[in-house]
């Protein structure tokens, strides 16, 4: 096997590829975090404003 | 749940998995590029040979599946945690004294055995190849799923100090990811 992997190299599109779908996958996790941080974050303040406006 | 705080509805536990998985995802999938790129070397090599031969994404699949696994597990760890009023339910820390022997958990488990085999095996790509390799498809998941709890061993010290902070502050899951 590790024969194979010293002989073997990736074309730089393939390279690219593997690259992009990393970033990809990666890009798609973070947007998601972030947007369930943003939701976090909305719902905490809707919280302190109920919390302050209770009589 | 300690009386103030409404019990988790099935809805809210596989919302907080999901949460869980997408944050590791984005944690982990770059640092496996070494390893990702050899599969695909590899397995080039075999479609030039006409030998069989697997598709790289299914490898990431098991890569994954690994950090699923991880996220049932804190979401499991996050239910108790809340449960027993350590962190709130916006899931910062409530206890400075808990955010504390977390640090020094995740301290002491940096200079544990485990932890170095772990990164041994994780930063080593010809070693892991050599003496994880598996054929086909279902190994290619397995081959995954195995780095993927490689890594899961790198970093279960720092993966803990979610809980130490607060766990989706993305400035700490920021600086978490540039440890790793």
């Amino acid at each position: 096997m590790t024969s194979e992997l010293g002989t073997a190299t990736l074309r730089q599109r393939e390279r690219i590829l593997v690259l992009a779908l990393l970033l990809m996958v990666a890009g798609l996790a973070w947007a998601l975090t972030i947007l369930q941080a943003m939701q976090m974050d909305a719902m905490e303040a809707a919280m302190w404003r109920d919390m302050n406006t209770c009589p | 749940m300690n009386g103030m705080e409404p019990a988790w509805t099935p809805l809210d536990a596989l919302l907080l998995v999901l949460m869980w998985s997408s944050m590791m995802a984005a944690m982990m999938v770059p640092g496996a590029n070494p390893m990702v790129t050899a599969f695909a070397t590899i397995n080039r090599r075999r479609r030039e040979r006409s030998a069989p031969y697997v598709s790289t994404p299914v490898f990431l699949l098991g890569y994954l599946l690994a950090w699923v696994g991880f996220s049932l597990v804190a979401t499991g760890l996050q239910w108790l945690l809340q449960t027993i009023g350590l962190i709130t339910t916006m899931m910062q820390s409530a206890s400075l004294y808990w955010s504390a022997v977390l640090f020094l958990a995740a301290g002491l488990y940096q200079f544990s055995p485990l932890k170095e085999r772990c990164l041994t095996c994780c930063r080593s790509t010809e070693g892991f190849i050599l003496s994880e390799w598996r054929d086909g498809n279902l190994g290619a998941v397995v081959m995954g799923l195995r780095h993927g709890l490689f890594c899961m061993g790198c970093c279960a010290g720092l993966m803990l100090l979610l809980f130490a902070i607060a766990i989706m502050d993305l400035r700490w899951v920021a600086a978490l990811t540039d440890a790793w």
